[in-house]
């Protein structure tokens, strides 16, 4: 296992950055990931890639406390603290936002009340979220996302396309301003035009206030949110890192010689 | 030993035929016995009664002015869309709006069933007890699983519907005539305000041939130790009328209610019933539909939520008696704390009613380990060609709705208290009744927000 950088013992301001530190997780008796070790600041948009299978979707949910994992060891620091004992809305408070690759229907609950409530529980206790900040930043979300205001009085993606699941994914993302993202395979099973108006949305938010990891098989949405850098993850482990020129060549030459990396 | 109750059934006054049946139904319920646990409609609801230390509410005077009513009365009727309602205090009505002229001079009926008696004395007998009689009717049954039913229930599954039978003291009666609609809905608000006391209320909606009408039942009061709330609601259907009845139950603590609602579907007709219950402590709550006529109608959805040591018990009837007839049964529950929740379902397709399309789901929302909640649904068919289904789910919150809710920020508690009330929510989407679902959805956030 690699150790990352040390890091220097000092009084200064916590960096601001996701630092994912020799991270093992696994699925029941199962390890996924091991040892994972990435450094993304506030300003960057990282891209893992890798074959299926190899750990990138869980490395997403390990970093936002899906209870379905067990993280086996590691940490992840966000901002300098380790959140691995936290919860996942206490995550999430934190400025982590996942947009995740099968977001889960409910039936019941609208997409308005929904949001209300995701930005109701940033606000100090005593504070409301008042109807002029949630319909403003609303209504220029929708924009951004080329959505008529109707849809936030549906449901929450119930009986939604799985393009307009993704799509939403994103609203909560403009309306919760998180301060790292983490994209998993966003892209998947979307169309062109589709995919244009969720990198839209993403670039939108892009900034020195933003960091974050585009997880994708494919370099398809990287030509639209072009990534600051490249990682690659197979069998667990991240293998090459590079920038943005090396999506390309996985698209072109495939995945086959960094499988033989991970093997070396 | 029911001395008080037969002072009661003496000071009842009426025509004849009122009185023989009174009496009738009292000798009967006198009979038999509360419904002990070896009577598989009543295995897990055992109610304790004493008869002979049961008082009736006292009377009620009549006000004239919505001020003059209780607070919680009030507040409930600013907010209401029904078009005319009547309120009843225990025994009496104590304030009524009147219909508007239209619809009286089409012949719509909407009055209390003590005026009716004297202003429509022939609609009222012919009506009475049709739906509804003193004893338990012959299509009410469940039996052991694993066995048929028995062709006739237990007898004592009448005792309260001939207590209900005997000793009424009022209620709403509706009367729609032929192919006339009746746009806004009419309803009837009933509250009791004395504690330790019994109340037997019996309404009667009558929807002649292609009518149309809706009726709300509301249920309400503080808390009230010892009290008795016992109900008989006839409902009429006849063929090509669409009924929408619906009955919300939010008694205070300590209210025992029990109530057998009844629809009579005519062919072609459609009943739909929404059952609601929220309060009381112990609740049993029947709702039969006889789809006597082809081609006939039930939608039945119901929504409850248990807390603390309630005990909600409903029993439902689809009864498919010609062919071509459909129902659609959806009861939806939440229960929390130490409360115990009962479902029993029979769906009973008779001989001969072909092409028959029955459906029934019961899904209970288990918030505590100590809550308990039984379903016992029931399939009884005798035809040969019918679609009939029925199923039955208990679990907790869903776990990934509850994960995607908190990878949002939202706190679990938070996010629990959502997913209980979108899954009730589900239900009301399909009642198109804009200031009733409001009014529901309010209670429902109290008794979430309370959980």
């Amino acid at each position: 296992m690699t150790s990352p950088d040390p890091q220097p013992k000092t009084t200064q301001p916590s960096p601001h950055q996701i630092e994912i530190r020799d991270l093992h997780a696994s699925v029941g008796d199962l390890p996924i990931l091991k040892g994972i070790n990435l450094i993304v600041p506030r300003g960057e948009l990282h891209a893992v890639m890798g074959p299926n299978g190899n750990g990138k979707s869980t490395l997403a949910k390990v970093i936002v406390g899906d209870p379905e994992y067990t993280v086996t060891g590691g940490e992840v620091l966000v901002d300098g603290v380790n959140i691995l004992e936290m919860e996942p809305d206490e995550r999430a408070r934190l400025g982590v936002f996942l947009a995740f690759q099968y977001p889960v229907e409910i039936p019941g609950v609208t997409i308005a009340n929904f949001l209300r409530l995701a930005m109701q529980a940033r606000k100090a206790e005593g504070e409301e979220v008042s109807f002029t900040e949630f319909y403003g930043k609303l209504l220029a979300a929708l924009k951004t996302l080329e959505w008529d205001e109707s849809i936030v009085e549906r449901y929450l993606n119930a009986g939604f396309s799985g393009g307009e699941k993704k799509r939403n994914e994103i609203l909560q993302m403009l309306m919760l301003d998180p301060s790292y993202i983490i994209m998993d395979e966003t892209d998947s099973g979307l169309d062109v035009d589709a995919l244009k108006i969720v990198a839209r949305g993403v670039n939108s938010m892009r900034g020195p206030g933003l960091g974050g990891l585009i997880i994708t098989h494919y370099q398809r949405l990287l030509d639209y949110i072009v990534p600051d850098k490249v990682h690659i993850i197979v069998d667990g482990k991240v293998v090459q890192s590079g920038g943005p020129e090396l999506a390309q060549k996985l698209d072109t030459e495939g995945y086959d010689w960094v499988k033989e990396l991970a093997t070396a | 030993m029911t001395q008080p109750l037969s002072d009661h059934l003496a000071q009842h006054t009426g025509p004849d035929w009122l009185t023989a049946k009174r009496k009738q139904s009292f000798d009967l319920f006198d009979t038999l016995e509360v419904p002990h646990s070896g009577v598989e409609a009543w295995k897990y609801t055992q109610v304790v009664i004493d008869f002979g230390k049961l008082n009736p509410h006292p009377k009620r005077e009549a006000v004239h002015d919505v001020s003059a009513l209780p607070k919680s009365v009030q507040e409930r009727l600013s907010s209401t869309d029904v078009g005319a309602f009547l309120v009843l205090d225990g025994p009496d009505v104590v304030y009524r709006t009147e219909l508007p002229a239209e619809l009286t001079e089409k012949g719509v009926i909407f009055t209390d069933l003590k005026s009716a008696l004297e202003q429509y004395p022939d609609k009222v007998q012919q009506y009475l007890y049709s739906v509804v009689p003193a004893e338990v009717p012959d299509d009410t049954t469940i039996a052991a699983p694993g066995t048929t039913p028995s062709k006739s229930p237990d007898p004592s599954e009448g005792k309260f519907s001939a207590m209900a039978a005997a000793l009424w003291t009022n209620g709403a009666f509706v009367y729609v005539p032929r192919g006339v609609e009746v746009a806004l809905p009419l309803g009837s608000f009933r509250v009791m305000s004395e504690a330790g006391t019994f109340t037997a209320t019996r309404t009667l909606v009558v929807a002649e041939e292609n009518a149309r009408v809706t009726f709300i039942d509301e249920q309400d009061s503080e808390d009230l130790p010892g009290t008795y709330a016992i109900g008989a609601v006839e409902l009429v259907v006849k063929d090509g009328a669409q009924l929408r009845y619906v009955s919300i139950q939010n008694w205070g603590k300590g209210v025992t209610h029990i109530q057998r609602q009844r629809g009579d579907v005519g062919k072609d007709a459609v009943l739909n019933s929404l059952v609601v219950t929220m309060g009381g402590t112990l609740s049993r709550t029947e709702m039969q539909s006889y789809l006597r006529g082809q081609g006939s109608d039930s939608e039945m959805l119901a929504l409850y939520f248990a807390n603390e040591d309630q005990h909600f018990d409903h029993y439902t009837l689809q009864h498919h008696a010609a062919a071509n007839a459909h129902s659609d049964l959806l009861y939806k529950g939440v229960s929390d704390d130490r409360s115990v929740g009962v479902f029993s379902g029979m769906i009973k397709v008779d001989l001969g009613a072909q092409k028959t399309d029955a459906y029934q789901k019961h899904r209970t929302l288990m918030l505590s380990s100590e809550a308990q909640n039984f379903s016992v649904p029931q399939l009884e068919i005798n035809a040969n060609d019918v679609r009939c289904s029925h199923g039955s789910t208990t679990g907790p919150v869903d776990q990934e709705q509850l994960f995607f809710l908190k990878s949002r920020g939202i706190r679990e508690e938070q996010a629990e208290k959502m997913l209980v009330t979108a899954f009730l929510e589900d239900v009301l989407g399909r009642v198109p009744l804009q200031s009733v679902v409001k009014y529901i959805e309010g209670i429902i956030a109290k008794k979430v927000g309370a959980a």
